[in-house]
Parts: C-alpha cells; structure tokens; sequence
C-alpha cells in the first residue's frame, strides 16, 4: 500500500499537467462510439493546442483561451459551439457598432424574404433583422445579392463552394450542417402576409 | 526516498511551470522577450527607418513635430542595436518599442496623400453602388403600392443627398461625399421601414409563360456551370476523377445545345426537359470533383 | 526478482514518466491531445510572413465579434471578404489602416506585440479555418492519394 501512494501520486501528477489526455482514453480505440466527432471536451481548444497556433510561440499562451469566453455564452451545435444571435439578443455580449463609439446603434431592418425549395425540404427564410444587427447593407447588396426578385442564383452547390450565402455561412457564420437554421419553414404552414412582389421576373 | 521527494518536488514545479499564464487584460510578456522576437522587432524598425517615401514625406512636410519623433525613433533604434550586442534584450526590446510608437506617430502625422485618397474612393464607390441599389429597390416598391417616385418626400430627400455627395466628389471633396453616403444609407433605411418592416417577401420564381421558366432554368444551368471550375480550383480531384468531370460537363453541353435547339423551334416543354437533364449532369460533375451536397432537389 | 525492487524500479520509472509527459518532452502514442482543430473562423494571413521569417498570423474572428459588429471592420475599415485578398502589411497597419486602426494603443493594444498576432506555425498557408470547403467535400477515393 504504502509503495502504491507514490505511483498513483505520480499519475495524479500527469492528470494535472494535462488533463485532456486523460479526457479522450479511446483515441486508439477503433470502435469508439464516436469515431470522428469530437467529443465535447475537446471542443474549443486553447490556443496552445489547437494546431494553428505555434506552441513553441511566447505570445500563444498570453491569448486568450476561446473556452474561458464561450462558457458564459449560449450554446449550439456547431461553428464556434457559440449561438452568436442569441448572445446579441440576450445583451450577453454588447459588440460595437462603430470603432469610437460604445453608444452607436445599428439601423436594423426587419425584412424576411422565402425561397421555395424543391422537394421535400421546408422553404428558406432569410431574415434581414438578424443580419442587419451585424453588417451594412453594402456588405451585401449589391455585389453579392442583388436586391431584387429572380436575380440571384443560389444553390446549395454554390453556398458550399463558399458564394452567396456562403461568402459568409461556413466560413465565420454557422455553417450550413445546421439546416433548420435557414430551412425554417414548413411546407404545409400557412404563409404569413406575403407582400406580393413587384412583377420584376426576368 | 529522499531523491524521489526532490524528483517529486521538481515535477511538482515543472507542472506549474507549464501551467498556462493566467488572462490578463492587457497582454503582458510571460518573462523576458526571446532573442527572435527582439530580432524580429529590430529587422521591422529598421525597414521602417529605411521606407524612403515615408521618409520623403516627412523631410518634404515641414511637420517639426514628425521630425523629432523620427530622430527620436532613429536614436532609440541605435539605442537598441547597442544593447542587442550587450545581450539586453529587455532593454533593446523596450527601446525598439519606443522607436516603433515614434514612427508610427510621425507617419500618421504627415499621412501618404495618394494613399488615402484612393481609399476614399474605394469607399465612395463601394457606398454609391449600396445606396443605388437600395434606391432602385426602394423605387421598385412605391412603384408596386401605385406611387410616383417624384411623389414621395423620402425619395426626394434621398435623391437630394445622393446629388450632393456626386457633387462633392467631383471637387475631389471625397470624405464629405462619403459621410453624407453614409447619412443617405441611413435615411434610406429609415425610409422602407414603413414600406417593408415586419413583411416578408416570396422570392420564389412563378411563372406564367413557359418562356419565362425556360429562361431561368437556362440561367440556373448558367450558374451551375459557373460552379464547375471553382470547384476544380478549390478541391483539386485527381486525375482519374477529373476525366469523369469533363465526361459530365460534355454531356451536360450537350444538352444544353438540344435545349436551345428546341427553345428556338418554340418547343418549350422539350427544351425544359433538356436543359433540367443538362443541369442534372453538371451535378454529377461537382459530385465527382468532390463537393458532397445534400441530395436532395435544389431550386 | 526481489518484490521491493520490482515496486522501486517501477515508482521511478512512472515519476520520469510523469516529468517527461509534464514538460511535454515525451507524447506517448495513442495518449496526447489528438491534432486539434483551431477556432472556427480563425484566419491564418501568410501573405508575406513566410518570406518575411516571422510566423503567420492568426486572426480570432469570435474575439474580435464579441466588440465588434461586422459592418465595423468590413464596412467602416474597408475589409474586404477575403482571407489575404486586403494587402495588409505592416507599413499599412503602422499608418493607421485595417488592424492599426484599433491596435493602436488608444482602441486596443498596439503593434509592438508582435507575437500576439504572429503566432501562427511557420508554413500554414492563407486560410479560414474550418471552413465548409474543407470540411464538406467528399473525402477522396482511396486509389486516387492527391
């Protein structure tokens, strides 16, 4: 017993000094129950771990790790793991609309536009209001989407290449493997009061 | 046993050691700076020190103050060089910032005219394009609700504006144009607040004339095929898949010809069939340059 | 063999164990942090450090979104959308335009923490990390090795 404390002492050492390597045991294991998702724990990784920073780097370990930010923020399911959206409307975070002035507000536009989609998934509401509390109308308009109907030709071919939706979704804005987040509505739902378009058809 | 403590204590020690160095608010160096880093920063201050047009400008303007600050930044890089060769690093590191924020200052002071100038009219272009299609939409809509542009007070505001801020850039009065850009942006908003807020708009394609829908499902062909190359370019399939592209796009071609062939004989419903399959077989090709998307019909 | 010196033999070697693995000399395989992603979003700039000998930068977008609404940086400050389409370089950030607009001292901490941002492995080309392209495209067939 008492020649025991001493290797279980050293062990306890090893779980202190790196306490992720004790978290993933089955990383060899080739039946893992989870093979290529990443465990929640390995989610976020600090800067000195993540594999884009340099280690060997002085200033990597003065920055600051992501996780000790998100752990006050909504979650979700992927990107990030942060629910950005809902961290703005709850005033979890309070991100300035401008670089002098804590106090500017944006000019928020609360405008859906709904694409039908073919086939069985539910149609895509684009909702300005959520976009509009982060960028400038010529962020957008008009070199990536022209504002206006049957002007634009979007697919999820082309979002995933990375145009269209996807200058910004996949890249910095959740990615695309969340499909509800766009495909919200319902292909039996009632449409809410339309605003008939102009009949601006090319 | 009294080795082990020790070893014991030193593992303790070297756990701490490599403990990470705790948050702070403003980035503080963990210890002394490397003797690469101070390198880095001392190769950096003297390209600085040597970037002549900076250096022209600031002899051309006559700004004393940028003078000074660049003697300054010149003495405490020599400064600096000197405790490099003693070995100080922290020494010549903090000079090599003091050398750093002084010629920064004096560049800001005497700032790169052309340089500036061709940002604001990066902006001025980029703002002019946002609010001439905010406009055209916005005219679009009073058009739609029976309303004459020239009727509608916003629309003249805003068309006032716009005419000012062209006028100022004309006179080369660049960041004014931009500013009232800025203000005509907003107003413009403020102004399909009434128009659109809480609305929601079906931008799905109805179509009365099969024309029309052959038109878009040529253009949706257009856009596929525009995908193709990007695809190429961003996911670089081998060799073997690469043939199965071109297979794909030729097919793809193919039909688009039989497609147009028929819309030209008016044979609207055929040249739709045509021109789906077309689309389909350049699905096929992303497919096999390796974009996985979701199988399912995409509009 | 002697049971005492089994056990001792056996005690030293898990404490060198313990030390190797603390100071991070040794990475047993099968144990050690597997080759963890960065940040979503992250964006690696190497247009010229390479060349330069200095490391890449990192750029952490989620940090820079908690202050800071998009339209800040890619509207006011003239961002454009592309990771290494901007040009930035250092003589530009030292006058004030895109990073030294705010890494000036007065917004946020100013360019002599050259580290900060240069942290990148040395050879990580221009990239936005995680990025869907990298991640959804259909993985290549086993034949065909790129």
């Amino acid at each position: 017993m008492a020649r025991r404390i001493p290797a279980a002492l050293a062990l306890a050492l090893v779980a202190v000094a790196a306490p992720e390597w004790f978290a993933a045991p089955a990383a060899a294991d080739p039946n893992a129950f989870n093979r290529l998702l990443a465990p929640a724990s390995a989610r976020n990784p600090p800067p000195t771990a993540d594999g884009i920073h340099d280690p060997s780097n002085a200033g990597t370990a003065v920055l600051q790790p992501p996780r000790a930010s998100f752990e006050a923020l909504p979650r979700t399911a992927s990107g990030n793991h942060v629910d950005w959206d809902a961290a703005l409307e709850q005033k979890r975070i309070q991100p300035r609309a401008a670089v002098g002035d804590a106090n500017a507000q944006p000019t928020v536009m609360e405008l859906n536009i709904v694409r039908e989609v073919k086939g069985s998934m539910p149609d895509v509401v684009y909702p300005h209001k959520q976009h509009t509390e982060w960028l400038d109308c010529s962020n957008c308009h008009p070199a990536i989407f022209v504002p206006q109907k049957g002007a634009n030709q979007i697919s999820m071919a082309a979002i995933l290449l990375g145009q269209k939706c996807g200058v910004c979704h996949g890249k910095v804005a959740f990615p695309v493997s969340e499909c509800r987040r766009c495909h919200s509505r319902n292909k039996n739902a009632a449409p809410a009061a339309t605003a008939a378009h102009p009949g601006a058809q090319r | 046993m009294r080795r082990v403590t020790s070893m014991l204590a030193a593992a303790l020690l070297a756990g701490y050691a490599g403990a990470p160095a705790a948050q702070a608010d403003r980035p503080s160096a963990t210890g002394a700076p490397s003797l690469e880093l101070v390198r880095q920063k001392q190769t950096f201050t003297s390209r600085l020190l040597a970037d002549s047009p900076a250096l022209a400008r600031i002899a051309a303007s006559g700004n004393a103050e940028a003078a000074r600050l660049l003697e300054r930044a010149r003495t405490r890089h020599e400064g600096a060089l000197a405790a490099l060769a003693a070995g100080d690093h922290a020494g010549a590191n903090a000079l090599l910032n003091e050398a750093i924020a002084a010629i920064g200052r004096a560049r800001q002071l005497v700032p790169d005219a052309a340089e500036r100038s061709s940002e604001e009219h990066n902006r001025y272009r980029q703002l002019l394009s946002g609010i001439d299609s905010l406009r055209a939409s916005y005219r679009e809509h009073l058009a739609h609700r029976g309303r004459a542009p020239q009727d509608d007070a916003s629309w003249i505001a805003l068309t006032e504006l716009v005419d000012r801020a062209k006028a100022l850039a004309a006179e080369q009065r660049i960041g004014e144009a931009n500013r009232l850009l800025l203000r005509a942006e907003s107003a413009q908003l403020d102004a399909f607040g009434p128009l659109l807020a809480g609305k929601t708009i079906d931008y799905t394609p109805h179509f009365g004339e099969p024309a029309d829908e052959f038109r878009f499902e040529l253009e949706r062909n257009r856009s596929y095929g525009e995908l193709v190359p990007l695809a190429l370019a961003e996911l670089r399939p081998a060799a073997d898949a690469r043939k199965l592209v071109d297979r794909y796009v030729a097919s793809g071609r193919e039909l688009e010809r039989t497609a147009l062939r028929r819309a030209a004989d008016k044979d609207y419903s055929g040249a739709l069939a045509a021109i789906r399959a077309a689309t389909v077989y350049l699905q096929r090709a992303l497919l096999a340059a390796g974009l996985a998307v979701p199988r399912e019909q995409e509009n | 063999m002697n049971r005492q010196s089994h056990f001792r033999g056996a005690w030293r070697a898990a404490v060198w164990l313990a030390l190797a693995l603390i100071t991070g000399a040794v990475a047993p395989a099968g144990f050690g942090p597997r080759e963890a992603r960065a940040e979503y979003g992250d964006v690696v700039l190497n247009n010229y450090s390479d060349a330069a000998g200095v490391r890449p930068v990192v750029f952490p977008h989620w940090f820079h979104r908690i202050r800071f609404r998009c339209k800040v940086c890619h509207s006011d400050l003239g961002f454009k959308f592309t990771a290494g389409g901007n040009g930035i370089n250092m003589l530009k950030i030292i006058d004030g335009q895109y990073c030294g607009a705010c890494h000036n001292g007065s917004v946020a901490w100013s360019v002599e923490n050259c580290d900060l941002c240069h942290s990148g492995k040395p050879g990580t080309p221009t990239l936005v990390h995680e990025s869907t392209i990298q991640k959804l495209a259909a993985p290549p067939k086993p034949a065909a090795a790129r």
